[in-house]
């Protein structure tokens, strides 16, 4: 009647233990093929890496564990950093003003996901697909009409600082990812809101027989991966300095399968904050050893895709396992 | 009895479930032709027995013995192999199917290359339906059949094929009184043809009819086994309930207040009609129906669940719009829903969390969660209704349906609520429990509270409520003071 019985809410400790070790090894495999792995300059980049999958799979977090869904967020980058570039360079608009454009553009877009699905009870993956398309088009619609190019310098000082330099040795980009970890965390683990999210996802109809407003909280759950996703536009800006129309296209794997293999279930109801970022973490030091390595563009995607699967798979496995003893 | 031609000796069978002797020591032995009763009240057992018999659940102790033979059954396909077929009270057809289709299902008949032959396939089924003097068109879907008809076509599906032992689950719940008698004749028809039928049903008056012999279980153990025409219905009565229910919780009498709840001709859609009703503080209000009255709907509509299409609804004096759950929360309205598992209690989620959950706002001040007052919360609820379960912490689907069952009511006592609505009870839990459950609403009314019962078990309605109303097609067709009816004069209402 314990540790199965008690424990519970996805991330069992010994499945932080196991993502543990799998981060170890991979450290270590990575370090021992080449030892500029651990470098102070690979870690910063890695890190700096890190962050846009980071805050994009804590938006994801709170909205999977109530059993929704966001694909589009890819595409919804690539058109908010294409918005900001193209209302400072061409509109001349205030930096200031275009960036909180594009970060409004990315709440409009979670919220239009939110509003849909839960309106007309559509499966969010087949909406978010759709979404996706759409904001791609868009993207390229608008960087082809007011710039004809698809990519959009943004020379700027401010953004030029935030992407470069560090407070305390920690570089801006990851200090962003730090706040949003603590209040997700904060958020999650010890809120009312939290403890109705898990709700939601464990079961919807007792939930709603709870008398919690479902639909409405998982729009506000769609209306937040929005923020999140006009938050990675911005760092995606400063980062690169150009707005791209392809800048997002190859976000969603990676994300997706950190989220996943840090215990969320496409199912609803488990996962945690800590059990997600080690999952970025795992994915970025898989794609980062591999790119240390010189492994070749084509075959890190076919491993992106692979280890997916894999993920996926497993955790299947082992439920079912579970659910027969 | 001669022992050769026992076609099925089921033999001390005993199933354990967590919390719950759901059958100790079964003994049970059926003639080839014979129509067995088989009669207890919901959760005696008899369910579990069938779905042993039919490989639904496993067999841990006892053994199962046919023609002779012992089987181990680990699938339903295996008890099917063997001649033994289940018609269980929700029919389970596939509704776009033709009538044809469903009493084949799966199998293709007069196949030849791929293509199925629709010809053979209906020339076949109208051979079975003839069989039992039915005229159903085997080439009709089956969503357009009625209940009976349906019901007809799980008989040709059974008999399609070896059939020895039929069990019929209360065959007769969604049938009116001319369906009934044909179903009679197709019963007896069976019987001439060499099948066993093993016969379950509440109603006294069926057993009479058509059975040849009666098992009776009560709380999991076999309490009587008589030949039907050495038995008198007195006897099958105190045999299923032992003690009679009223004497076994004996109603106290609670002062009534204020009317606390005022329904009026509310509808929603062809479900719930017209209906109106009210509820004094202190009193608990019953009500019966059969399967589709529409007792489960107008639930639905008092919990804001589903949206009723016209009337009006008056919680102390003040009109409420039941929009959502949320409106009837508000209203210190709560709901112990039909499907325990689905709808009452997050089997996922912890004992406290469940407690907790239709008062999450309360606990503790601003955004955060209070550990110390949500413990404080859920020991009281422990201690009060004796919720057996390790801890707070503890995971809801680790513990029994009755605890479970438990867990539900807390959630709304958590709350303070009012009026309490209650679907079907003490459905699935043991015999413990239910008195429990009871005693709690019994409390509740001492306090103030209303509480509303829907209930399929008319005993316990007798024994609980201080009023009853009978629907029937969406409709109240019958109130009544539950002093001054009975359980004769109430069925008959409902069915007919």
């Amino acid at each position: 009647m314990q540790d199965i019985n008690t424990k519970k809410k996805g991330l069992r400790l010994s499945d932080t233990i196991i993502l543990l070790i799998i981060l170890g090894v991979l450290v270590a495999f990575f370090t021992l093929i080449n030892s500029d792995f651990i470098a102070y300059n690979n870690i910063s980049t890695m890190l700096k890496n890190m962050v846009l999958t980071g805050i994009l799979a804590l938006g994801l977090t709170p909205l999977m564990i109530a059993r929704g869904l966001d694909i589009s967020f890819g595409s919804s980058i690539s058109l908010i950093s294409v918005v900001i570039a193209l209302l400072y360079t061409v509109g001349g608009v205030n930096l200031w003003l275009a960036l909180i454009i594009g970060v409004l553009v990315g709440v409009f877009v979670g919220f239009i996901n939110g509003l849909l699905i839960e309106s007309f009870d559509l499966i969010p993956i087949i909406l978010t697909l759709g979404m996706m398309a759409i904001l791609q088009a868009l993207a390229l619609v608008l960087a082809n009409t007011f710039s004809n190019t698809y990519s959009i310098l943004v020379m700027t000082d401010p953004l030029y600082y935030f992407a470069t330099r560090t407070f305390f040795k920690i570089p801006y980009p990851v200090l962003v990812l730090i706040v949003l970890v603590i209040v997700y965390w904060f958020i999650l683990a010890k809120t009312k809101v939290g403890r109705t999210i898990y709700l939601i996802g464990a079961n919807p109809t007792v939930a709603k027989l709870s008398g919690i407003k479902v639909k409405k909280i998982k729009i506000l759950l769609y209306t937040f991966m929005g923020l999140v996703t006009g938050i990675g536009g911005i760092i995606i800006v400063a980062v690169s300095g150009v707005g791209m129309s392809y800048h997002g296209k190859n976000l969603a794997l990676p994300t997706l399968s950190a989220v996943l293999l840090g215990g969320i279930s496409l199912m609803g109801g488990s996962g945690t904050v800590a059990g997600t970022m080690l999952g970025v973490l795992i994915v970025t030091v898989i794609f980062n050893g591999l790119s240390v390595l010189n492994v070749p563009s084509y075959y890190i995607q076919l491993f992106q895709g692979l280890a997916l699967i894999i993920i996926v798979a497993a955790y299947e496995i082992r439920n079912n396992r579970a659910a027969m003893n | 009895m001669s022992e050769n031609n026992v076609v099925l000796e089921m033999k001390s069978i005993t199933k354990n479930f967590p919390g719950v002797k759901a059958l100790d020591n079964i003994d049970i032995k059926v003639k080839k032709g014979e129509i067995l009763g088989l009669l207890g009240e919901n959760g005696a057992g008899k369910s579990t027995l069938i779905k042993i018999l039919s490989g639904a659940y496993s067999l841990e102790e006892g053994k199962i013995i046919i023609d002779g033979e012992e089987k181990v059954f680990k699938h339903p396909h295996e008890s099917i192999d063997e001649g033994i077929k289940v018609i269980y009270q929700e029919l389970t057809s596939f509704e776009p199917l033709t009538v044809a289709e469903n009493i084949f299902a799966g199998e293709t008949i007069g196949a030849k290359g791929g293509f199925i032959s629709w010809r053979k396939m209906g020339k076949k089924a109208r051979e079975i339906l003839d069989k039992l003097n039915s005229d159903i068109d085997p080439f009709k879907v089956m969503e357009k059949l009625t209940v009976a008809e349906k019901q007809m076509v799980e008989i040709a599906k059974a008999i399609h094929g070896d059939v020895k032992i039929l069990v019929m689950d209360e065959p007769t719940s969604a049938l009116d009184e001319q369906d009934v008698d044909n179903l009679y004749k197709t019963i007896r028809k069976l019987k001439e043809m060499g099948v066993t039928i093993i016969y379950i049903s509440h109603r006294m008056e069926e057993i009479f009819e058509i059975t040849d012999r009666v098992v009776v279980l009560r709380d999991g153990r076999k309490v009587g086994d008589k030949l039907t025409k050495e038995t008198s219905r007195d006897e099958l009565v105190s045999l299923i309930v032992g003690k009679k229910f009223s004497e076994q919780y004996p109603k106290k009498e609670i002062e009534k207040g204020k009317v606390i709840l005022e329904v009026k001709n509310v509808s929603y859609l062809n479900k719930v009609k017209d209906v109106s009703f009210y509820l004094k503080a202190g009193e608990i209000v019953a009500f019966f129906g059969l399967l589709g009255a529409g007792t489960h709907s107008l639930f639905s509509v008092l919990f804001g669940d589903k949206i009723a299409t016209s009337g009006q609804v008056f919680v102390e004096g003040k009109e409420i719009k039941l929009t959502h759950p949320n409106i009837a929360k508000k209203y210190n309205i709560g709901y112990v829903p039909l499907d325990r598992k689905e709808e009452g209690v997050a089997t996922e989620m912890t004992v406290g969390e469940n407690i907790t959950s239709a008062n999450i706002e309360n606990l503790g001040n601003g955004f955060m969660i209070d550990q110390k007052i949500e413990k404080k919360h859920c020991d009281k609820w422990f201690d009060k209704l004796s919720i057996k379960a390790p801890s707070h912490k503890t995971m809801v689907k680790s513990l029994s349906g009755g605890n479970q069952q438990k867990v539900v009511v807390a959630k709304w006592l958590e709350r303070e609520s009012k009026i309490l609505l209650m679907n079907e009870p003490t459905r699935g839990i043991d015999v413990g429990s239910k008195a429990e459950i009871y005693k709690i609403a019994e409390d509740l009314c001492e306090k103030g509270v209303g509480v509303l019962i829907v209930s399929s078990e008319l005993p316990e309605i007798l024994a609980i409520s201080d009023r009853v109303y009978v629907m029937k097609d969406g409709e109240i067709i019958g109130e009544f003071k539950t002093k001054e009816t009975n359980q004769e004069e109430l069925m008959h209402l409902a069915s007919t």
